[in-house]
């Protein structure tokens, strides 16, 4: 038995191998991108010991001292980790709700436009912003919101009262989901667009020959048919739950709404990159990955039970 | 000329005379050493190295004139001088750059022969670097090799507590800034021409600020018949130039940590803290204070000056403000005044700059790689000469400054330079000492040229009648009190910020101070200023 077991095997690797010497081309066609993932993508995988340890550069990583779960024990007993957490994921939940959602609409509503020249055209302005340097949309939001900034001069057209709306926490959601959705929303919509262009048009000449409506057609014909694309991108957005635009937040927030603003990147930035904490910082990396895999994973489980549709 | 001849021709052969008989006495005098000891003189090598690598964060400003420090006038004089070749490895001029490039290079063990650091405030102190075997400890070789720094630095110990470690050893070489002018240049500046238009004084106390601003609010001193003037321009709480909390100086605290009567202490804990913060709550609720300040950074608040609406501001001395107006409103004045008194009667003044001479973030350390670390020294020393010093500060003479009763005077090169450069790229491309980025002296009296006149009198008034003795120094904290400050200070920081700009804007009450002092406690603020006040004693006993 076990020795029949064993031949069996053999001739499996034995098949493989034959297999693999007959496509060299292919294979060797595929290495330079096996090799591009584990060298950037693996191999710095192991830099991640360095959360269990009390990094420095003069040591390394085979010299430095290990400390165990200590950097972990730091991050999750610091005083503001509920909040940071708290925050990351309202920003993320918020995001996912409007700023994936309107991507989708537009699309939609690009599809039903029988004008292609408007269709352009409104394609053309709404993907604009995606090309403007970050810098340069926060620097401009937060001249829009500023006390005499364009919002402020408009309310008082209408008689109504200066906001400040930059020491308001509760304002920041808002300011950031709507500048988010503004900048996002033509280059998300691309890949929704090309999902559609995908479509068998024979569907709909047989649904409007069957009387259907438009809306009966978006409904029973459209967005299942996107439904896959959308589906294998909520599981990736899912996957980033606890990463967030660091850069946006640190340009646009400000000390008075860290209650609402402050998330665990930029506390991280505050609190290490200057004093080159290594370890720190790999250890709250580690955290977020393994909490974003884990979502990852359950996500993909869900969507696979509901959708029929899932990474793998 | 027959005159002159009669009277200094003997003089003049008298000093060849010796000068010829000097040169023959040191010459035998090397030949017979040479002769007798034919191992020290080679080892020794020349008086400077014919070439040095040197690692130095790049100043974006001399860019535009080149790719290296090479570009800047002043270090091809110093080149010309001392045939000492400098390779200079600069990291990509953003500032995140330096940082990483530094740890780069650390990490990979490729070192040059020396490395312009932040090595006072590096992380875990320059001793760790000495300690892994990355750069040496210079302290037996400074006598030797530095006379003119180190006869300066015995001259002036308060100076040389800065440079040295706790433990009294040279690791490194500062910049130092020889005057103290020089390291006044942040300050409290009103517009004294809407002053005069109003018809009053320039304020001394706090209390005559609240009525300056008062009045600026609402007599409309620009004179538009629009209330639109902001009596005071700020940015958030502790930002370092112009912050809010610069306001707090006067009643005898400071935002962040310093020292009184040898103590070490923090603003927020003290009882002082209510009675400033009360002052600082009614100026912002009585709309004397930008709505927007905690918007603001430097270009912002310079638009809002020079558009004619800012009466009020701690900032940089007035020079680049009154540049950018000369022309445009002849009227316009910004000069500085005092720093305010509070009710107890002392200026008082915390701004960090004013406490020491050494620009801690340009110094100078050797790596274990340098072949010839004396030669090195000699050849730094040599900077700090006299000859040096007039390089790095003046350039050449007839070239960049003429002396002029005895006092070099810059050259239309650089005060109106005919290539058309303003005055402060004239002073990138030709002064050394300028951009700041390697260890020197520098002199006042070439900055001086540099400034307005607003900017001088500014200098000058600020530096006058202040108590600057609570200042912070920069010490240097062990390792152990590194990770519990580190560990603690972003949770601290946080709450700090957070709760000076909530109690501004009035988010949050004056009444939870004592509660959110609690909360500081919890997070380990008497621990960290258990590590600064160690930290302190030990800079004391330098």
């Amino acid at each position: 038995m076990e020795l029949k077991a064993y031949n069996a095997g053999r001739a499996k690797n034995r098949k493989l191998l034959v297999r693999v010497v007959q496509n060299r081309q292919l294979y060797i066609l595929l290495f330079p991108t096996l090799l591009f993932y584990l060298v950037y993508c693996y191999l710095p995988m192991f830099g991640n010991i360095m959360a269990f340890q009390d990094y420095n550069l003069a040591q390394g990583i085979t010299g430095s001292e290990w400390v165990g779960f200590e950097h972990f024990k730091d991050f999750l007993t610091d005083s503001y980790f509920w909040r940071l957490i708290r925050n990351t994921l309202s920003i993320n939940i918020l995001g996912l709700i409007f700023s994936f959602s309107a991507p989708i609409i537009l699309a939609l509503l690009l599809n039903e436009i029988k004008c292609e020249t408007y269709k352009k055209s409104v394609q053309v302005i709404t993907y604009m912003p995606h090309f403007i340097s970050m810098v340069v949309i926060a620097a401009m939001v937060l001249d829009f919101v500023s006390a005499d900034g364009i919002i402020n001069d408009i309310r008082e057209l209408f008689g109504l009262e200066k906001v400040m709306f930059m020491t308001n926490p509760d304002n920041f959601y808002p300011i950031y989901i709507i500048s988010d959705i503004w900048q996002t929303v033509g280059w998300g919509s691309i890949i929704y667009i090309a999902a559609l262009s995908g479509l068998d048009q024979q569907l709909y000449e047989a649904a409007t020959t069957d009387g259907a409506g438009r809306f009966q057609k978006l409904w029973h014909i459209t967005i299942p048919g996107i439904l896959p694309t959308i589906m294998i991108l909520l599981i990736l957005r899912i996957g980033q739950m606890l990463d967030v635009g660091f850069e946006k937040v640190m340009l646009l927030y400000n000390e008075t709404i860290y209650e609402k603003a402050d998330v665990i990147s930029t506390y991280v930035y505050r609190r290490g990159i200057k004093d080159m904490e290594y370890s720190y910082s790999t250890a709250v990396g580690l955290f977020n990955s393994v909490f974003n895999f884990l979502l990852l994973v359950f996500a993909n489980q869900l969507s696979r039970k509901l959708t029929d549709s899932s990474l793998w | 000329m027959a005159a002159d001849i009669r009277k200094g021709g003997f003089m003049k052969l008298k000093v060849c005379l010796c000068a010829l008989l000097a040169a023959i006495a040191i010459s035998a005098a090397g030949c017979s050493e040479s002769e007798t000891s034919e191992g020290t003189t080679s080892t020794s090598g020349g008086e400077f190295p014919a070439e040095i690598e040197i690692f130095a964060p790049f100043s974006s400003a001399i860019a535009q004139f080149g790719d290296d420090y090479n570009a800047v006038y002043g270090f091809q004089l110093l080149e010309e001088k001392t045939g000492c070749k400098i390779n200079w490895i600069h990291p990509a001029s953003a500032n995140d750059a330096t940082e990483e490039q530094f740890s780069l290079m650390i990490s990979s063990g490729e070192l040059p022969d020396a490395i312009v650091y932040p090595w006072p405030t590096v992380s875990g102190g320059a001793q760790k670097y000495v300690d892994n075997g990355f750069i040496i400890d210079l302290t037996d070789k400074m006598e030797a090799n530095m006379p003119n720094l180190m006869s300066f630095l015995n001259e002036r110990p308060d100076i040389k507590k800065d440079c040295v470690t706790d433990e009294g050893k040279f690791l490194y070489l500062p910049y130092i800034r020889k005057d103290d002018e020089l390291k006044v240049y942040l300050g409290p500046q009103i517009r004294t021409d809407w002053l005069d238009k109003l018809g009053i004084k320039a304020p001394e106390t706090t209390d005559e600020l609240y009525d300056v601003l008062v009045k600026f609010k609402n007599e409309d001193p620009n004179g538009n018949g629009e209330a639109d003037e902001i009596p005071m321009i700020a940015a958030s709480f502790t930002d370092t130039n112009f912050g809010i909390g610069n306001l707090l100086w006067p009643f005898g605290i400071h935002y962040d940590f310093y020292v009184e009567d040898g103590k070490v202490k923090h603003g927020i804990m003290e009882p002082e803290f209510e009675e400033g913060m009360e002052y600082i709550i009614r100026l912002y609720s009585e709309g004397l204070i930008d709505q927007d300040y905690i918007l603001m950074d430097r270009t912002k608040m310079e638009a809002k000056m020079t558009s004619d609406q800012a009466g009020f501001m701690y900032g940089f001395q007035p020079t680049k403000i009154m540049g950018m107006m000369e022309g445009k409103d002849d009227q316009f004045s910004l000069q500085g005044i005092k720093h305010l008194a509070g009710p107890t009667g002392e200026r008082k003044s915390f701004e960090p700059n004013y406490g020491s001479n050494v620009f801690d973030t340009v110094c100078l350390a050797i790596t274990k790689e340098n072949k010839d670390p004396e030669a090195t020294l000699r050849w730094m020393d040599y900077i700090y000469s006299e000859e040096g010093t007039m390089i790095m500060n003046y350039g050449k003479e007839g070239v960049t400054y003429n002396m002029v009763d005895g006092e070099p005077i810059l050259t239309d090169l650089l005060l109106n330079n005919p290539d058309g450069l303003d005055k402060t790229a004239a002073f990138n491309r030709y002064i050394a000492a300028f951009p700041s980025n390697f260890p020197m002296f520098q002199e006042w009296g070439y900055y001086e040229q540099f400034l307005s006149d607003a900017g001088k009198a500014a200098v000058k008034t600020w530096m006058s009648d202040v108590d600057i003795s609570g200042i912070m120094p920069k010490v240097s904290l062990t390792s152990d009190e590194q990770k519990i400050v580190t560990k603690d200070m972003a949770q601290i920081n946080t709450l700090v910020e957070e709760t000076y700009n909530k109690l501004v804007i009035g988010s949050e009450s004056l009444d939870n101070i004592d509660a959110i002092r609690n909360e500081l406690n919890n997070m380990g603020m008497q621990e960290v200023l258990k590590a600064y006040q160690a930290a302190y004693d030990r800079y004391q006993a330098r």
